[in-house]
């Protein structure tokens, strides 16, 4: 196995999605959970979830692999999400993309080498009015543009 | 609780506030209203007091414990009210679907707003997160359900500590939970998040989601109604459409439909964005024409022409200048198979191509499609490989029939609605663009200066 | 009221309320294309070929699309047929075509859609649209083909509801969707999967096969140094027919004196016969339960000749594997017996020398043979398993006309077989056969009658029967078991501990070994109201009956020969090193 996780770590994990499978809706919940606490849900933590709730890891890859927000990789310690929705989209939030894989080294919506950067596409963050926007670890930016993003991935 | 205290809440409240509620965001007083915003922007979003102090609750009250079940449906369906998710669908005519027999029935409250441009449900959970529990509750009521889930899309973080906190709060006052309002109605409300997939949009999607599985979308019939969330009954209303039931409740049909046109009565709001001067949020009463949004947004940016008036992206649906005194209107717009949208706007100005733009929009939706079905999976691929084709300059004329072709079966073979309505995008992205399209391919030109590069 | 009138192509017809508009057309033998439906398992609309103009509601997929009173369907108008054809072309733009070299030639539904539509390729032309990146996942029993998937979901499906580890789903989206064991590269080797081959049976194309085991074989064959011995299963005489077109079912003497000149033809030095190893098999299986009955356990016994259950109870539920029979499966005795006995004393051949390779029904065979455990001072005892399916294929790639040939009847010891060997391949055949041999053992007098009817069958997953034996005084209770979700549920009936055993034979696939993953294809379409299944058990039941001289496995002459020369009695040491086993812990496989 590629990961290790601390075992404290892992039994507290398992202590809340155990309590999540009581509940009929609770697998998305615990595949959130892990993504938040393990900063992605590689396969050693699909098999746990998959023995609390009674699913097959091949059910839980599945599961992970269509949403955007879950990876079956650790992500790397910067997350850096730019919106390519519509409106950011027709100002021009695709160069802003490139610079921001540029500087990160780092392909959309994989996490650089080293670990230091995920740069995660966005599909609308709901603040078009003042697009182009990026979020860079939480903390939302809006009218982005590629100085300003050069500047603020200087900063971290 | 009951109404005795509700009113004492109120009038304390209105006391203690003074003057805050008269504030008037509108920009424009004569076009825009305030309907569904009525509380945005005034309230304090995290007080259940100023919200019972706007008459919040009182709906409630009054549904059960003067009118039954059916009465609520009725004064929906007579209001016009229609899906603000874009369709358009009946909304009380939906909620009558719902079979009457008792037992294990859900809500859910489709807060996905996958729309890019599209803010509204955002906004309105932001700002005024008790309309949408009351309008739920409301729902609930009237079908019988005594559950609701709120699927709220993942980017909304904020909106998801406002709404827990909203539910919190009404628990607490019992407005929401076992036995409201000293009743025998209960009703839980459940935030539930999603994970980034703008296909959990779509109701049978959302309905696998919640179940723990790939939000794959699944054949209708069964439809929700009869055969929805865990098996059992189930309704999905849109953020906007169940925020504005609690008014249309206390206030009468009538009184809504006042608002708006005939054919679709009411107010929508809308997120003008784009090429604007001025990009905003407006609520404005259906009818209103494509132009007077315009100005509304502070006119075109840098005075530049008008060129296309965009709805429902990614699905997007467009219309061209000429369209640009058209009413928006559920009726008109369906006439030219495009749709109101859930409210997201993008102007686009003439340094727009719409090839590109098409092609932005369906290749999107290839990374969005849920994978399932052939004409979906596959033919947004191609077709927007054959878009590529087309700004690269490698197309010939026999590419644009393959992609008439292909949004024809996308439209008629595909198994939700996503990939149906990729086959609308396209259609009239090639129909309202026909001459720009016809352009590149013979010409190589692209008056945008996009293209060929 | 429970009954509904539609037209389907202006023909009337009366179905009950809840049938598929599909259903409906099949019931007028209208063709409807399908790639995505099995009736009863999966109709998640997948696939759109079943699409019908239906008046008022335009293009509908009819598989899953109840037929309501008055409906007008047509299922080949224009319309119908340009949107079959659409799809097919985009389908056909994802797929890697090598249908000469491919082992679904003859027996993949897509190519019979692309030709029967007249389909033109058209995306094939430009570099563009080659997005695809094809993912070949080999493990020992199964491959996987991203290549020549569908996305048709029906592998999921069976694999999550027949057989129920679910070690198959869809991962991504959009066009990047493809079914895989995980996202991460894993193999159905790395996870908990059973190798049982019941997904590769459903697939409509070649996206899921057995792994190749052809190639090593004709290798083994041309090596001058190898002596290619060959064997086959029960099973594989019960099926062997039909890639040749003869009916499912057809009796067994029709068609294994042709299948075993077939094997004479392909080249292989010595021809043998699994069911000789069955007789062997119920000699040490049932003296190690004639043992465990008298020296206190543990029990129920549970069989262990197919290696899909073997791969469940290892990885699901070790804690059973106390009550699993320590016998080898025939097919690994006879190799090991082969190997170690046969070919040294009396072929005059090293072990080292011979090249075993076991034609099986099964593809967890191929599994089994990789199992550690399986050899003797590093020389393995099987060195190749085709599936039927492979060498119905070998046969016709030699250009060897089977229906013309001349049967051939192998003279050697090892292929000398009883009913009761034969029997093996159906689901509870092995319980039958072991009961004709442990009774006699017990009561020391002819069991009365030779079939057991209450043992054989397939509509239950579970059988039971009690067998009386009056002399010793004991009631031995019996159950059958075949395909996951009865095996699951075996072991929640014997989790609660209610029910007493004595003896279980358990089978990984639905209907046993006839209806293993190595069996030829037999299409959804053309499976209406046929028990495969029951059709090839009953030709097994019938070479049983009418074909053999001995039904009983210890009153063949050729196995008390084995004993008396090589083995002394079952259970011996001798037995033990080479016909036994041993089982470990397989827990931690990812599931
Ligand atoms: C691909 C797709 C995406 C959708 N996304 C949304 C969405 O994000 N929000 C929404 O309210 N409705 C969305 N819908 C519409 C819903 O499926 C559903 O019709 C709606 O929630 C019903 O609400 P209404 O009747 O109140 O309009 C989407 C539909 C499709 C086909
Ligand atoms: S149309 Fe697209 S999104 Fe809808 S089921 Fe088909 S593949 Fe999935
Ligand atoms: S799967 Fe079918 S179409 Fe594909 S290569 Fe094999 S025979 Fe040809
Ligand atoms: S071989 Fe059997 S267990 Fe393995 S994936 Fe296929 S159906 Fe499932
Ligand atoms: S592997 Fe075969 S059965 Fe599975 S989805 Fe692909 S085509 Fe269908
Ligand atoms: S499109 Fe980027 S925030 Fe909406
Ligand atoms: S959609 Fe009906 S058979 Fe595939």
């Amino acid at each position: 196995m590629k990961n290790k996780f601390l075992p404290e770590q892992l039994a507290e994990f398992e202590k809340s999605i155990a309590e999540n499978a009581k509940d009929q809706a609770g697998l998305l919940k615990s595949i959130h959970l892990a993504q938040k606490v393990f900063g992605g849900v590689p396969v050693e933590i699909q098999r746990v979830i998959g023995k609390h709730h009674d699913a097959s890891i091949s059910k839980i890859s599945g599961i992970v692999t269509f949403y955007d927000y879950f990876t079956s990789d650790i992500q790397g310690k910067n997350i850096i999400e730019v919106c390519v929705g519509t409106t950011c989209y027709v100002q021009e939030a695709n160069d802003i993309l490139k610079k921001v894989c540029e500087i990160t080294k780092c392909e959309p919506n994989s996490t650089s080498r080293n670990k230091e950067f995920s740069v995660v596409i966005g599909r609308c963050l709901g603040k078009c009015e003042l697009a182009p926007n990026v979020i860079i670890n939480h903390k939302t930016h809006n009218k982005v543009t590629i100085d300003k993003v050069t500047e603020l991935l200087k900063g971290i | 609780m009951d109404i005795k205290l509700l009113k004492k809440i109120k009038d304390d409240t209105l006391k203690r506030v003074g003057n805050k509620f008269d504030k008037d965001y509108r920009t424009n007083k004569e076009k825009e209203v305030r309907i569904v915003l009525k509380n945005s922007y005034v309230i304090d979003k995290d007080s259940i007091d100023e919200y019972i102090a706007r008459d919040g609750y009182f709906a409630l009250n009054k549904a059960i414990t003067e009118m039954k079940p059916e009465e609520v449906t009725e004064v929906v369906k007579d209001s016009g009210l229609k899906g603000r998710s874009g369709g358009g669908f009946p909304t009380g005519l939906k909620w009558g679907f719902i079979p009457k027999e008792k037992g294990q029935k859900y809500i859910i409250c489709n807060a996905d707003e996958g729309e890019s441009a599209a803010t509204i449900d955002g906004v309105l959970m932001r700002q005024d997160p008790h309309s949408v529990l009351e309008g739920m509750a409301l729902a609930g009521y009237a079908i019988g359900a005594s559950k609701g889930y709120i699927y709220l899309r993942y980017e909304y973080p904020v909106c998801l500590e406002v709404l827990n906190k909203a539910i919190e709060d009404a628990k607490e006052k019992g407005l929401l939970g076992k036995k409201i309002l000293g009743t025998d109605f209960d009703f839980e409300v459940e935030v539930f998040r999603g994970a980034g997939a703008y296909v959990c949009g779509e109701e049978s999607a959302i309905i696998n989601s919640i179940e723990g599985n790939r939000g794959n979308s699944k054949s209708k019939p069964p439809f929700p109604a009869v055969k929805g969330l865990f098996s059992k009954p189930t309704l999905i209303n849109n953020v906007e459409t169940l925020s504005v039931v609690p008014q249309i409740i206390l206030n009468g049909a009538d009184w809504y439909k006042s608002t708006g046109i005939p054919g679709s009565e009411g107010s929508k709001v809308f997120t003008l964005t784009g090429h604007l001067n001025s990009p905003k949020t407006v609520e404005v009463p259906l009818g209103i024409t494509i132009r007077e949004l315009i100005e509304l947004g502070g006119g075109m940016r840098d005075n530049r022409k008008f060129k296309a008036f965009v709805t429902g992206s990614p699905n997007v649906t467009m219309l061209g200048s000429e369209d640009i005194d058209l009413p928006v209107a559920f009726p008109e717009f369906k006439e030219r198979q495009v749709m109101v949208g859930s409210g997201g706007v993008v102007i686009l100005d003439d340094k727009t191509c719409m090839v590109d733009f098409t092609h932005f929009n369906v290749d999107l939706l290839n990374i969005e499609s849920c994978g399932r079905c052939t004409p979906c999976r596959v033919g947004t691929k191609r077709a927007a490989q054959l878009l590529e084709k087309i700004k690269e300059g490698s197309a010939s004329l026999k590419d644009l029939d393959k992609l008439i072709e292909l949004a024809e079966h996308l439209r008629t073979a595909s198994l939700c609605g996503l990939g149906q309505a990729v086959g609308m995008t396209m259609h009239t992205a090639m129909n309202s663009f026909k001459d720009e399209f016809l352009a590149h391919i013979n010409e190589h030109e692209c008056a945008a200066g996009k293209c060929f590069k | 009221m429970n009954k509904i009138k539609l037209t389907i192509n202006n023909q009337e017809v009366e179905v009950s309320k809840g049938t598929t508009i599909l259903e409906a057309a099949r019931s007028l033998d209208i063709k409807v294309p399908t790639l995505c439906y099995l009736k009863g398992i999966s109709d998640i609309g997948a696939c759109r070929m079943c699409v019908a103009e239906i008046e008022g509601m335009g293009l509908k997929a009819t598989c899953n699309l109840e037929a309501n009173e008055g409906m007008k369907v047509q299922t080949e108008s224009e319309e119908v047929v340009k949107s079959r054809i659409r799809t097919l072309e985009l389908l056909a733009s994802t797929h890697t075509f090598e249908c000469w070299t491919c082992p679904r030639e003859e027996s993949c539904y897509f190519y019979d859609y692309l030709q029967f539509y007249n389909v033109e390729n058209t995306y094939h032309d430009d570099h563009k649209f080659m997005s695809n990146t094809r993912i070949i996942n080999e493990s020992t029993a199964i491959t996987l083909d991203s290549g020549k998937c569908v996305q048709c979901g029906a592998c999921t499906q069976v694999c999550a509801k027949i057989q129920t580890p679910a070690t198959l789903d869809f991962n991504n989206r959009g066009i990047d969707t493809i079914i895989a064991p995980t996202s991460c590269g894993e193999t159905l080797d790395d996870i908990a999967c059973i190798s049982c081959g019941q997904c590769s049976k459903v697939c409509p194309t070649a996206a899921i096969i057995e792994t190749n085991h052809i190639k090593r074989v004709e290798a083994a064959i041309k090596d001058p140094n190898k002596f290619v011995v060959v064997q086959m299963a029960p099973a594989v005489r019960a099926a062997i027919g039909e890639p040749f077109e003869y009916p499912i079912g057809t009796p067994v003497r029709e068609v294994e004196g042709k299948m075993y000149r077939a094997l004479k033809e392909l080249g292989f030095d010595l021809v043998t016969d699994t069911n000789y190893a069955a007789d062997l098999t119920i000699m040490e299986e049932g003296t190690e339960f004639i043992d465990r009955v008298k020296n206190g356990g543990p029990l129920p016994l549970f069989t262990s000749c197919s290696p899909g259950w073997l791969r469940y109870i290892e990885q699901y539920r070790p804690e059973y594997l106390p009550n699993l029979s320590s016998a080898k499966s025939p097919h690994m005795m006879q190799g090991a017996f082969m190997k170690n006995f046969y070919a040294p004393d009396e072929l005059n051949k090293d072990a080292s020398e011979v090249y075993m390779v076991s034609i099986m029904p099964c593809t967890a065979k191929k599994y089994e043979i990789a199992r550690p455990e399986m050899e003797q001072d590093g020389i393995r005892d099987v060195d190749a398993v085709l599936t039927t399916r492979e060498l119905a294929r070998m046969i016709k790639q030699h250009g060897i006309n089977f229906r013309h040939l001349e049967d051939y009847k192998p003279e050697n010891e090892l292929a000398q077989y009883t009913g009761a060997g034969t029997i093996f391949g159906a689901s509870g055949g092995v319980m039958e056969a072991a009961v004709r041999t442990v009774y006699e053992i017990l009561e020391g007098e002819p069991l009365p009658n030779l079939d057991i009817h209450a043992v054989r069958g397939v509509e239950e997953n579970i059988k039971e029967a009690t067998l009386k034996l009056p002399k010793t005084g004991l009631e031995v209770n019996v159950a059958i078991v075949h395909g996951g979700q009865g095996i699951k549920k075996m072991f929640e009936i014997l989790d609660k501990g209610e029910k007493e055993y004595h003896f279980i034979e358990f089978m990984g696939c639905p209907g046993g070994c006839v209806n293993g993953g190595g069996q030829p294809i037999v299409r959804e379409e053309f499976m209406q109201g046929l028990d495969v299944a029951e059709l090839r058990a009953q030709a097994l039941y019938q070479s049983d009956k009418e074909d053999v001289e001995f039904r009983k496995s210890h009153m063949s002459p050729v196995i008390q020969r084995a004993y008396e020369k090589y083995l002394e009695k079952p259970g011996s040491h001798a037995a033990h090193k080479y016909l036994h086993t041993t089982y470990t812990d397989q827990s931690h496989k990812l599931k």
